[in-house]
């Protein structure tokens, strides 16, 4: 694995290799961005074990496409958004893309800033696995990837408004679920 | 603009978060690029590759065919051989057999035909009927002795059978020469072709000599006179008669032609 390493000191040496199709640059790769990309599809997903299907089938599709790759931005915000892509299409197949509109309304305040260093991020994790489909989706598209609510709309095939509102009932159940949690570490 | 608080806490906590996958998912992982290798064609690995395949392709017909080119050429010789080899044996032998009999006696006639009396001796040693040559023809009417009408029935037969004789043995050699340069070329098959219009003008001068003997019923017994030009026959034979009635021998007047006592009798008879 050493040696592995030596050998792609760079994104620019890995993306050449990843090119001419060399197995060490395919693994390496792997060994690289597999932990990371697993964890965007397990935020989408929220099943383990399809969240490792669609890290791999995106890997695929990164090989398949590294020559449309043209050095233009990151080799990684390149890779990680055709693996956000893949994610979405599998939970476009699989219709788990349900817009709740009929979400209850929060109305409680949490002062987060008081209680994200006690928060870790498996922690986060479990909250957004509890999100609806819907709300989980947008939130990672727009708080987390950085996405517009136009390419949001774009990208589900909904309205902005439609992302705007979903976006605001994930803020304020992610903001109840920190408030339980704040309240059960308080207590322990 | 400011971030929402529960997006930036989210983004900065979740941003760089990994999880480990499981063992499996490297092993799918691999089976994948495996699965993805055998898809691909080796023509889709590159055009090295690709060329290189039909480059070894056109080497191999290319191969194949100088390879062809050579046993084409050894199937003709041997579907020649075969052809001159599908003769039967023995009649192969025969043909050949039949070309040296052929070329011995074309040469023996021509040699007879060139030697003419001086090769008396030779002519009549031959056992072969092909040895009918005008110096024995005239042998044998210089040693018999007979009427001039029995003599000239003999002249014919002997002309007519020379006559046909030749002509069978000129066919053969004629069929084997043919069969022999299709078989192979060789020297002496040459040397029997280069004989073939020579003994044509030999035979077509002894055709004509022994019909010029039997159509004037000559019954020339001087060797002289057969040492002289064909065309000066009948003036050599009036002036032999004359010679002998000058030398107060018997004078033959048939030989002649006109008998001048036969024509004082009719003289005095009218």
């Amino acid at each position: 694995m050493v040696r592995i390493l030596q050998l792609f000191t760079n994104e620019g040496q890995l993306v050449k290799a990843l090119q001419k199709g060399d197995p060490k640059a395919q693994r390496y790769f792997y060994e690289k961005y597999s932990a990371r990309m697993l964890a965007v599809c397990v935020r989408y997903l929220n099943n383990h074990m399809e969240a490792e299907d669609v890290m791999i089938e995106g890997f695929m599709k990164v090989f398949e496409r590294i020559n449309q790759y043209k050095g233009e931005g990151s080799f990684e915000g390149w890779m990680h958004r055709l693996i956000t892509n893949e994610a979405l299409m599998r939970l476009r197949t699989r219709r788990h893309i349900e817009m709740d509109i009929d979400a209850p309304e929060i109305h409680q305040h949490v002062h987060v800033e008081s209680v994200e260093h006690r928060l870790e991020a498996d922690d986060l994790m479990v909250m957004l696995a509890k999100l609806p489909t819907g709300y989980r989706t947008v939130f990672n598209l727009y708080a987390i990837e950085g996405y517009s609510h136009a390419e949001i709309a774009d990208q589900l095939g909904i309205n902005e408004s439609t992302s705007k509102s979903q976006l605001h009932r994930a803020r304020t159940l992610l903001q109840q679920m920190i408030s339980e949690v704040e309240g059960l570490k308080w207590k322990v | 603009m400011k971030k929402h608080p529960v997006d930036e806490l989210f983004s900065r906590k979740l941003r760089d978060a990994e999880i480990t996958p499981r063992d499996e998912a490297f092993q799918k992982f691999q089976q994948r690029l495996k699965a993805k290798e055998r898809r691909i064609g080796w023509w889709q690995k590159g055009l090295w590759l690709a060329a290189a395949g039909v480059s070894l392709l056109l080497i191999v017909e290319g191969g194949w065919w100088l390879s062809q080119q050579p046993n084409e050429i050894n199937t003709l010789a041997l579907s020649n051989r075969s052809s001159t080899n599908g003769i039967a044996p023995s009649s192969h032998q025969t043909s050949e057999q039949k070309v040296a009999d052929a070329t011995n006696e074309l040469t023996s006639l021509e040699n007879n035909a060139q030697v003419g009396v001086g090769s008396r001796t030779k002519s009549e040693a031959t056992t072969s009927s092909s040895a009918t040559t005008p110096s024995k023809h005239h042998v044998k009417l210089k040693d018999a002795i007979q009427p001039l009408v029995q003599e000239t029935q003999i002249a014919q037969v002997e002309v007519t059978t020379t006559a046909s004789e030749p002509q069978i043995k000129i066919e053969e050699p004629t069929k084997t020469v043919v069969l022999t340069n299709a078989a192979t070329a060789k020297p002496t098959e040459k040397t029997v072709v280069l004989q073939l219009p020579e003994l044509e003008k030999t035979l077509v001068v002894v055709n004509e000599s022994q019909t010029t003997v039997a159509a004037t019923n000559s019954s020339m017994t001087d060797n002289d006179v057969l040492n002289k030009p064909r065309k000066s026959t009948r003036m050599a034979k009036v002036w032999q008669q004359l010679k002998n009635a000058k030398n107060g021998e018997k004078v033959d007047w048939d030989e002649v032609g006109f008998n001048p006592n036969k024509l004082v009798t009719k003289a005095i008879g009218k």
